[in-house]
């Protein structure tokens, strides 16, 4: 069941918007504001390119003005800052912001500039520890403990949990498995025509494919140290035996995003929002800018529309 | 990718000389809407408009050059959805990285990065697609997004060489990123060398072949590339020389670029804004006479006069109006609507004509701009009536003539002449400013005539 929620809302353009969960509620971030689904509003930044949460505070970066705006979830307290150049990726590690700015080669956290590789665009929490990646470099660099190893050039995204870290490479279709306690890499398999996204799933790895117009899903291993203990390849990827195919998209879905067993995909063509946890996709609404889409903790999808209006796919409020 | 399925575009926008084309891009224009009416391919179709564009806004013709850049948008975004529909995303990625560019090209950032964005997704290791960004960052006034792009570019190159021509124009692209200094001037030099080596003997002796001599922002084709990318990078590194004032290398190398191609507009315009010779400004204005910088650099540095034999050309034309010539400049913009640069011409004559001049005050004091309005305007009889009656003040400094008596001078970058010499009561100097107090009596070969009244010390 779709549900319609009317916000109020300043008018902007299709790619200045973008929703994050949080512990208490949708935050929505539109050209000029940022505002608390049933709760405060306050002055935002002009393009919201994407939106963070941490356990308090919500972050809203606008990458082309090189400006982020803090909002305590509680009160609404905003506070504004500039940023390195470029922030293109954001994250909460325990209470600390980072906010990784990619043209200016740093990482801005706990009021210092931590430097990285030129061209490092991806960034990744885990366990409080956080890893950044250089697509140009090929290099993943453990921030905190200053580690660097190289991975492969060109992966398109990256996701870790707990030691293991998976990275999608579209030009050559491959999955790489990395150890990022020992920070080696431990295998690597073929997946799909162009993975582009990966999604971390209860059981699973999604891996958003455009070229053949599928998710592609990996059932995981229960435990790596039994993988390796069999030492097989695929259980040094972190992956079970198992894998499948979404059923065919209309469109070819460029981005995934899991939370516990649902699963959202999402074509940036179009922008076309797809539910695809069941046996067929659902598409839930069309022309939804890139960031403006998020699950919330009880599994609902939420995305906002073309007109600003804010929908999520059911459940009660 | 080939260059030959894939546009380059060279960062333009940074130069001095900005949009300066010459009038003989006429040429250019008729090519690109040939190569509209004869080739239906993508890149032909978009780098026609984006040419077009480009083409069009060096001649102030804003309207259109906007027109053109909206269809490259469509025609870049008609590609990109078709490419992704039929699942093939390098091209879905090359047409998104053009969309992106046109929506630079029509000052909107934030669709425009955002669309770039899209397009590093899929191609990060694309180094003309980090190329492409660069270019749209200058454009839009994002240095060190541009810059950082550039250098991505370079970096991924280098590592991966391809096409020698390729690298060429990545460091030439950072080189424009850069502030003046030490590493846009090595990189830039370096590109000039590279291209003069013997490694482009082939692609030179085709260009010569084949009398191949057009100038383009979106180049296809080694020929092109190779030669949109020495004019770009010689005038580049000349307008670095210029603005540190090392006036003869800047010099030496405007006349290289001068030597290839004769009527090219940014050069003839710098040569003139060095040598402030009425002819370099006349061969500068027949080579564009639709530049708004060229127009203001005369005005400011040149006491605008109508020059002889001034309406056989349009850049003759031109510079006549820029003169003052009212009746003249209301003709070329009944002729060019719309044009950016013969409004602006339009709004300086009118402007200059001071208020005075149809007020009923006795005494006024008076700014240089509004004399020099005077120096070619044909005083109708109101005014002439007025100027009769009216006294007015200026700071004036006079030429050195005989012993307390003066007979000439300026007005701040107006030159005045009294009918004889004329010795003042007190003790004044020539070469120092002085409060002159007089008549207008009439103007003469860019010179007005004053009948003097007073000269004070300025106290």
């Amino acid at each position: 069941m779709k549900r319609l929620i009317p916000v109020l809302l300043v008018a902007a353009s299709m790619q200045a918007q973008s929703i994050v969960a949080t512990s208490k509620g949708i935050v929505v971030a539109t050209g000029g504001a940022i505002e608390l689904r049933g709760g405060w509003r306050v002055e935002g930044v002009r393009n919201p390119s994407f939106a963070v949460a941490g356990r308090d505070e919500v972050a809203v970066i606008d990458s082309l003005a090189n400006e982020a705006v803090i909002v305590e979830l509680k009160t609404g307290r905003a506070t504004r800052h500039k940023t390195g150049e470029t922030p293109v990726d954001a994250l909460f590690a325990g209470d600390d912001l980072y906010i990784l700015n990619r043209d200016s080669h740093t990482i801005s956290a706990k009021g210092k500039e931590i430097p990285v590789a030129p061209g490092a665009s991806i960034m990744r929490e885990s366990r409080s520890k956080v890893y950044v990646y250089s697509p140009i470099s090929g290099t993943l660099t453990d921030v905190l403990s200053s580690r660097v190893m190289t991975v492969a050039p060109y992966a398109s995204d990256f996701r870790v949990d707990g030691n293991l870290a998976w990275f999608v490479f579209p030009r050559t279709a491959k999955l790489i498995t990395v150890d990022v306690a020992a920070m080696r890499v431990l295998g690597e398999r073929k997946v799909g025509g162009v993975p582009m996204s990966i999604g971390l799933a209860q059981q699973s790895i999604a891996l958003a494919d455009p070229s053949s117009k599928r998710v592609w899903i990996l059932a995981r291993e229960e435990s790596f140290g039994r993988a390796f203990l069999r030492g097989f390849l695929r259980g040094l990827t972190g992956l079970g035996g198992s894998s499948r195919a979404s059923s065919a998209f209309p469109t070819g879905v460029d981005r995934v995003a899991a939370r516990g067993a649902v699963l959202v995909a999402y074509d940036s063509a179009s922008g076309s929002l797809y539910r695809c946890d069941g046996k067929s996709p659902v598409r839930l609404s069309q022309s939804v800018a890139p960031h403006a889409f998020a699950i919330d903790n009880s599994g609902r999808a939420w995305w906002l529309d073309a007109a600003f209006a804010l929908h999520h796919d059911g459940g009660d409020d | 990718m080939r260059r030959a399925a894939f546009l380059m575009s060279l960062a333009c926008c940074l130069l001095p000389a900005q949009g300066q084309t010459r009038i003989s891009s006429d040429f250019e224009i008729a090519r690109m809407e040939k190569q509209l009416a004869r080739s239906h391919d993508f890149l032909a179709q978009l780098s026609a408009h984006l040419n077009l564009g480009d083409l069009r806004l060096s001649r102030s013709e804003n309207a259109q050059s906007r027109a053109e850049y909206l269809k490259a948008f469509e025609i870049a975004d008609q590609e990109r959805m078709s490419a992704r529909a039929a699942s093939n995303l390098s091209r879905y990625a090359t047409a998104t990285a053009y969309a992106a560019l046109a929506q630079a090209k029509l000052s909107d950032a934030r669709a425009a990065f955002a669309l770039f964005e899209e397009t590093v997704r899929y191609a990060g290791d694309d180094p003309k697609i980090w190329n492409l960004y660069s270019s749209a960052m200058s454009l839009l006034g994002y240095p060190a997004k541009a810059e950082a792009c550039a250098r991505s570019a370079v970096a991924i190159a280098e590592k991966e060489p391809g096409d020698p021509i390729d690298l060429e124009i990545y460091r030439y692209t950072l080189a424009s990123t850069l502030p003046d200094g030490a590493e846009p001037e090595r990189l830039l030099s370096s590109v000039i060398a590279d291209l003069r080596s013997p490694q482009f003997e082939s692609l030179r002796k085709s260009i010569e072949k084949n009398e191949s001599f057009e100038i383009y922002s979106s180049v296809r084709g080694d020929a092109a590339a190779y030669l949109s990318l020495l004019n770009r990078a010689r005038l580049r590194l000349a307008s670095m020389y210029e603005t540190r004032g090392d006036v003869a290398r800047a010099r030496t190398i405007y006349a290289d670029v001068l030597k290839d191609r004769n009527d090219e507009p940014a050069a003839l315009a710098a040569i003139a804004r060095l040598s402030r010779s009425e002819s370099d400004y006349a061969a500068a204005f027949d080579a564009n006479p639709f530049s708004i910088p060229l127009m203001e650099d005369y005005l400011h540095a040149v006491h605008p006069k109508n020059a002889e034999n001034a309406e056989e050309t349009l850049g003759g034309q031109v510079r006549a109006a820029l003169g003052g010539n009212a009746a003249l400049a209301q003709k070329l913009a009944a002729k060019y609507p719309g044009n950016a640069a013969i409004a602006f011409l339009l709004a300086q004559v009118t402007r200059q004509l001071p208020a005075w001049l149809h007020g009923g005050a006795e005494h006024v004091n008076a700014t240089p701009d509004e004399l020099r309005a005077l120096l070619t305007h044909e005083l109708t009889p109101d005014e002439r009536a007025v100027l009769d009656r009216l006294t007015l003040t200026a700071t004036a400094v006079f030429e050195p003539a005989q012993p307390q008596a003066f007979e000439r001078g300026m007005i701040g970058n107006v030159p005045f002449h009294f009918s004889e010499p004329v010795i003042f009561n007190g003790n004044f100097a020539a070469n120092q400013p002085l409060h002159l107090t007089f008549r207008i009596l009439g103007a003469a070969n860019g010179s007005l005539l004053l009948e003097p009244i007073r000269l004070e010390a300025i106290p």
